[in-house]
């Protein structure tokens, strides 16, 4: 037992204990506060060590004084008056004439890993063991001694939970470090590196002006670590002895179960290095430094989401302006459409328009990428198609015509798939281009009839100037039905990751009926049924054709001219 | 998981690709054909013989150094393409268009020169 007493001033008779290392400073974090001027923010320590107590002069402004001789550092007898700037204490021990433990109660066993344990624990064993022992004299000393503790970790983390950016962070737990070690020269923050798993320094700080060299830092650390999450003390002192003490400290920084980092603290000094006391100290502000780390990141990740979130509520609005608000009206013939964008927006769009009297065209498609600039793409798409088929009465060279504008614009990394097809109301005969997209299906009338169309496929649009499009004609007859899907239908995925697939895919469509709503609900409970509720799956867009089965003449209304009936020649 | 790794032979840039080629990974890849393609690296062949899946971002990066090599007077051929990807090359009909070889070899054979 030793301790440094106050001898004169406010503090006189107060009676700091020796047991740990005591830092000495004007700083809040030290263990004997003078709030003074003259006091350096750290200023001494004195630590016991094998050989008896040392005090150690942390380079203080005005200097560290035994029995008023200036010390770097010395070994203190009892009796000894040991001075900072204007405050004197009286170096006591006990240490020499005690043999056996001393009797203070469950306290002092506490006590005495005091620094150690998180400060609920040091709370609750306080609390139990002045519960317990009301009557045992503690010793005051012992309980501040505690006290500093609990406060140093509480100060540590006012300290570092005040800021939510990770680099601030960093800077904060490494500054606070430097100041609670004064033999540490260097100081660092290893992250654990999600993609390879290795800890990897994140900032690094020296006490000296010399630009902290990532070379001299370990590379690897011990599996107890990084592994088990234990605090090690490593590389022993040079004349320590007893294999106390060393000069490198690593801690883990835990949250949850894992170990997300480590806090590095090391000396170059080998014969002034840490003792377990500091070791422990070190592993409560490592889970406090885990726990802020922790909420940095939640909070980056809320940010991350929102300006996500935002974006894709723009996607969203852009991209249903310019779907069709209403389908062409045709006796004889039934549009159904499905559209249903994965994460509110997708790259998938779709457009039915008539493109005279007699002709209406179709278009179904699924830009790559997603957000805002592929919305933006799609919506001039949209545009240039329009054009395009307007001047262009062959399917093939309206999309040849688009690949040609997409192109101009010189969007690098996006290409767009589409079917384009115009349909002759009349003669209930199409004729389609496709780029690149899932081929389409005719359901026939039968039960079991299904044609996959493969014909008038070329390469997506997007890619190539000389990209070469060809067209298919399909006569369809009464009861059919043309499905054009995107292939977000075919990806959707089960719980054990198997994709819905063509196979399913032309099971679901050639069973039941084949009026396209039939087909589509089928569609979607197949899909629904396949991906249970384990998964969401990409955008679900399909655009179905029917003739009726029954023909009656048909009757055309014009979107744009919605009460004027126009006779077919 | 996703890697790509590029190197130098007979005086053909080889990107090699690894693993799931997506929306999540694509962004390293993009930089590095950006990087490729403006330090004037336009004769690329690229392996794809460890791609075990795309996604249309994934094919657009690919795309991208395509389309960027070709504005550049250069050219980019593909190789090893196998499984899920060969699937999609196949349904966007780019298997049609793009220099596609079954080997490396064969793909720098063509570039070389």
């Amino acid at each position: 037992m030793a301790w440094l007493v106050a001898v004169d001033g406010e503090l006189s008779g107060r009676r700091f204990s020796l047991d740990a290392p005591c830092l000495v400073g004007r700083g809040p974090y030290n263990h004997v506060v003078l709030d003074d001027t003259r006091i350096s923010r750290q200023h001494a320590k004195v630590s016991p060590e094998p050989g008896g107590h040392i005090v150690y002069d942390l380079n203080s402004a005005n200097g560290t004084f035994v029995n008023d001789v200036q010390v770097k550092r010395q070994k203190l007898a009892p009796g000894d008056v040991v001075r900072f700037g204007p405050f004197s204490f009286r170096f006591e021990s006990e240490a020499l004439d005690r043999t056996g433990p001393i009797k203070l109660g469950k306290f002092v066993e506490v006590h005495t890993q005091v620094g150690v344990d998180p400060p609920s624990k040091i709370i609750d064993s306080l609390d139990a063991s002045l519960a317990t022992n009301p009557g045992v004299a503690h010793d005051l000393a012992e309980l501040e001694d505690a006290d500093r503790k609990l406060r140093t970790l509480y100060m540590f983390m006012q300290s570092i939970a005040t800021t939510l950016e990770s680099g601030e962070l960093f800077s904060r737990i490494l500054k606070n470090l430097l100041e609670l070690f004064p033999t540490a020269s260097a100081v660092a923050v290893y992250l654990r590196e999600l993609t390879t798993g290795m800890m990897e320094p994140r900032k690094v700080m020296r006490r000296d002006a010399a630009p902290p060299s990532l070379s001299t830092l370990p590379g690897l650390f011990h599996e107890e670590v990084v592994q088990k999450g234990r605090a090690i003390l490593s590389a022993p002192l040079v004349p320590g002895g007893k294999g106390k003490g060393g000069t490198s400290m690593h801690a883990p920084m835990i949250f949850g179960n894992d170990v997300q980092g480590v806090l590095h603290v090391r000396a170059e000094d080998t014969k002034v290095g840490f003792n377990q006391g500091d070791l422990d100290l070190l592993t409560g502000l490592a889970s406090q430094a885990a726990m802020a780390l922790s909420n940095a990141r939640m909070h980056a990740e809320s940010l991350k989401q929102q300006r996500l979130q935002q974006d894709l509520l723009l996607a969203e609005q852009i991209q249903k302006s310019f779907l069709p608000r209403q389908l062409p009206s045709v006796e004889g013939i039934e549009f159904v459409t499905e559209y249903r964008p994965a994460y509110s927006v997708g790259g998938d769009f779709y457009d039915l328009f008539w493109l005279d009297h007699e002709r209406i065209g179709v278009f179904i498609g699924d830009v790559s990428g997603k957000g805002v600039s592929a919305a933006l793409l799609m919506a001039r798409i949209s545009s240039d198609l329009r054009v395009a088929a307007l001047a262009e009465s062959s399917p093939a060279r309206a999309i040849s015509r688009v690949n040609q504008a997409v192109l101009e614009r010189k969007q690098h990394d996006i290409f767009v798939t589409g079917i384009y097809l115009s349909l002759d109301v009349k003669t209930k005969q199409l004729t389609l281009a496709n780029a690149g997209h899932l081929p389409p299906f005719v359901r026939r009338k039968t039960r079991g009839e299904l044609v996959r169309v493969e014909g008038g496929s070329g390469t997506a649009i997007g890619i190539f100037d000389e990209a070469v499009y060809e067209q298919t004609t399909i006569q369809l007859e009464p009861g059919d039905t043309l499905v054009l899907c995107t292939d977000g239908i075919l990806e959707a995925t089960d719980e054990l990751g198997e994709q819905f697939g063509f196979e399913r895919l032309e099971l679901s469509l050639s069973s039941g009926t084949s009026r396209p709503k039939d087909v589509a609900d089928r569609l979607q409970r197949d899909l629904r049924e396949h991906v249970g509720d384990a998964a969401q799956y990409d955008d679900v867009t399909m655009i179905l054709l029917g003739v009726a089965a029954d023909p009656a003449p048909a009757r055309l209304r014009r979107r744009d001219e919605p009460t004027q009936t126009v006779k077919p020649e | 998981m996703f890697q790509f790794e590029r190197s130098e032979r007979e005086g053909v840039t080889v990107l090699t690709v690894a693993g799931s080629l997506d929306a999540a990974t694509a962004v390293g890849l993009k930089k590095e054909v950006v990087a490729l393609t403006d330090g004037g690296k336009t004769r690329v062949a690229v392996d794809l013989a460890k791609l075990t899946l795309i996604d249309s971002t994934g094919v657009g990066v690919l795309i991208s150094l395509f389309k960027r090599a070709r504005a550049a007077g250069g050219a980019v051929h593909f190789a090893g393409l196998a499984a899920q990807p060969k699937e999609i090359f196949r349904l966007l009909r780019l298997d049609r268009s793009l220099d596609l070889h079954p080997t490396l070899d064969a793909a720098i054979e063509k570039l070389k020169g």
